[in-house]
């Protein structure tokens, strides 16, 4: 069809006068065609005639139809298609073919395939004639079939998605972006029935949902399957439930009309997830337009809510299954790195004892042999020192074993936490150094009232002797000595803090001195196990014990300890 | 002339129970109590023979002292013996390694103490003639 907006003069051509006698010729055969005719003047684009057919089909009066050559019946999306279709075939004198929708008489557009031809008198074109073929039927089947292949496609790509996906939010992942996009709703929920069997979680991960939760008013993550909604029955009937528009859903469910209102939600489809013909939970689509349910568009919906079932039962197993094998190589993690502390702590711990447990050792050995001589030479003074060597060295080997025995037990007793009044302990204690503090003159200051403490009794003595002991030792070696006990509460956790006015620790020495055997002073008396048993203690029990300056001058040492239960 | 030995020790009770074994033979005996003072007596007055133990506090201990000592042109006919608790094989590949001719795992008896002294000082007065 050749056509132009433009009004058509007057044609006045030499070549119009021989299509006009061609026309009175034809006429009565292009009348009789079943499709619709129309011929063109050769040089300028616009239909001097239509057949009958024609005219029939777009309800047009002849005036109307030559005014505007007929475009008004093009549809407006497909004009310019055919305007340049049939300019291009002039330029060259050759035929076309267009498919074009057509305006008929009640105003319904169909498809038409238009072709048009040069007629040529010789080498020269004389006309230009065009037929309009009605192709709407296969038009739509052929669209309707490229529609088919792509959702058949989206379907197959979704389909082979969930068959894909691991884990739950794998599989809300594609509901949400795949499946409730490709469903052209708005919003989508999963949920799923909880091992209670009474009720339906909606599952976190599948989104809108905190849009939804905003909008929805009385929306919940979880519903009891007892209450009147329409995911409710859906699960129980096993059946979709559909709302086309709003009105619908009024009939059934009254009170969800109040809860959608202002969720710009118009028509809902609720579709039972079933996994091996049991009921696992439910598909919730929203969307914001009201919405016709074909029979296939149901019959696709339930299909993916079958694939999604069956991807979140399996999700739900492997989601189980890898939970628990976390838990278990947590547990192993946990218990290798336990191990590797206990069994460094042992290599480190026979390494200094045997080292340790040499010295008195030797020195008893060496005394032994010398005392002999010494007997021999009647040298009394050499004698009488050698023997108190030999007393003092078993004093201290015993001294030695007992505090390993402790340090091996420490944390570790079968003894119950009791509550016990953390003053009392320390008056205990207090009163077994009575003779050193009493020998070396400290003044020790503590408060008149304690708290309660839940613990274990002998390792709290342990605690408070070792702390306590070193205190009265090393306080005050210029000035005169003096010890500070004191406890506060810190983050519900008591601390007992132990402080004296000796000469300190120096800042480089602090974390070592609770190493097992390490002494600041080689010649003192003590094991130098003391401050290992307090911290092991202490660290077993979720405490711990610092060490830092005192305002005194000497060393303060803080020790906390939590309630134990 | 009598051999002299310089006790190194940081215990003054380990150094007097090894001058006790020591003192009854002849021998001109020097102590020192830590790695530093064992160095300025050794270059004051030339020990023969070091007795000196591994594990002092301080700055140096036994191994660096003995390693200090065999660098210095002046101490090197000196011999020394390492007293140690720590008798693994590691321990006395680190103090060969820093020069020490012999060694004592404690705990040892005087009489091994002062066999080893002897055998020490015999091997002096061989190379000395």
């Amino acid at each position: 069809m050749t056509i132009s907006h433009t009004r058509s003069k007057l044609p006045s051509s030499e070549g119009e006068g021989l299509l006009q006698s061609l026309l009175i010729e034809q006429q009565s055969a292009l009348e009789a065609m079943p499709h619709h005719v129309w011929i063109s003047p050769p040089d300028e684009p616009r239909i001097i005639y239509f057949n009958r057919r024609w005219y029939e089909y777009t309800g047009l009066g002849k005036r109307e139809a030559l005014r505007d050559s007929g475009a008004s019946t093009i549809h407006p999306d497909d004009l310019e298609l055919v305007i340049s279709s049939s300019a291009t075939a002039r330029l060259f004198s050759r035929a076309y073919s267009v498919d074009a929708r057509m305006r008929g008489r009640n105003g319904v557009y169909r498809w038409f395939r238009i072709r048009g031809a040069p007629t040529f008198s010789g080498d020269k074109v004389i006309a230009w004639v065009g037929t309009n073929t009605d192709i709407d039927e296969s038009r739509k089947m052929r669209d309707e079939l490229e529609a088919a292949h792509a959702r058949l496609a989206r379907v197959q790509a979704i389909t082979a998605l969930l068959t894909t996906t691991l884990t739950i939010s794998d599989v809300t992942g594609v509901f949400l972006d795949e499946v409730v996009p490709f469903l052209n709703a708005q919003s989508g929920i999963l949920g799923l029935l909880e091992p209670d069997g009474q009720h339906i979680r909606a599952l976190e991960q599948s989104g809108g949902f905190e849009a939804i939760a905003t909008v929805l008013k009385g929306f919940k993550s979880v519903i009891s399957l007892e209450e009147p909604r329409p995911s409710c029955d859906c699960f129980k009937l096993t059946k979709p439930i559909l709302f086309e528009s709003r009105s619908s859903m009024k009939r059934e469910y009254p009170m969800m009309i109040e809860d959608l209102k202002h969720s710009g939600i118009q028509a809902v489809a609720v579709l039972p997830l079933i996994s091996e013909a049991r009921p696992i939970g439910v598909m919730n689509l929203n969307f914001d337009h009201a919405t016709v349910f074909e029979p296939e568009r149901i019959e696709f919906m339930t299909t993916i809510a079958s694939l999604i079932a069956q991807a979140l039962d399996r999700a739900r197993l492997y989601d189980a299954q890898r939970e628990q094998a976390e838990v278990l190589e947590r547990r192993v993690q946990e218990r290798t790195h336990e191990l590797e502390l206990h069994k460094e702590e042992l290599e480190a711990f026979v390494y200094t004892v045997s080292h340790d447990l040499r010295a008195p050792l030797h020195k008893l050995s060496m005394t032994g042999g010398l005392l002999n001589n010494a007997i021999a030479a009647n040298q009394k003074e050499d004698v009488n020192w050698l023997v108190e060597g030999i007393e003092t060295g078993v004093r201290r080997m015993d001294q030695l074993i007992r505090d390993l025995l402790h340090l091996s037990r420490a944390g570790r007793t079968p003894e119950d936490p009791v509550l016990i009044n953390l003053g009392e302990t320390v008056e205990r204690v207090l009163s077994e150094l009575e003779p050193t503090i009493q020998t070396r003159g400290v003044l020790v200051q503590r408060p008149e009232s304690w708290p309660n403490v839940t613990y274990p009794q002998t390792e709290l003595y342990q605690i408070v002797l070792n702390l306590l002991g070193n205190a009265v030792r090393f306080s005050g070696q210029t000035s005169s000595p003096e010890v500070q006990v004191a406890w506060t509460l810190e983050d519900s956790n008591i601390v007992l803090c132990v402080e004296e006015n000796g000469a300190g620790i120096p800042e480089t020495q602090r974390d070592k001195v609770f190493e097992l055997f390490a002494k600041l002073d080689p010649s003192s008396s003590g094991t130098g196990v003391g401050l290992a048993i307090v911290k092991r203690i202490a660290e077993r029990h979720g405490g711990g014990v610092e060490l830092d300056g005192s305002p005194l001058g000497g060393a303060r040492f803080r020790v906390r300890i939590p309630h134990l239960n | 002339m009598k051999p002299k030995i310089l006790i190194v020790d940081d215990q003054p009770d380990l150094r007097k129970l090894v001058r006790l074994t020591l003192s009854p033979s002849n021998f001109e005996l020097y102590e020192a109590s830590d790695g530093l003072q064992a160095l300025d007596q050794a270059r004051a007055v030339k020990p023969d023979l070091v007795l000196l133990d591994v594990m002092m506090p301080g700055e140096m201990n036994g191994y660096q002292v003995c390693a200090t000592i065999r660098q210095e042109t002046e101490l090197q006919h000196a011999q020394i013996i390492l007293l140690t608790a720590r008798g693994q094989q590691n321990d006395l590949d680190a103090g060969f390694e820093s020069g020490a001719n012999n060694y004592l795992v404690k705990p040892f008896s005087p009489t091994q103490l002062l066999d080893l002294v002897y055998r020490c000082t015999r091997q002096l007065e061989a190379r000395g003639a």
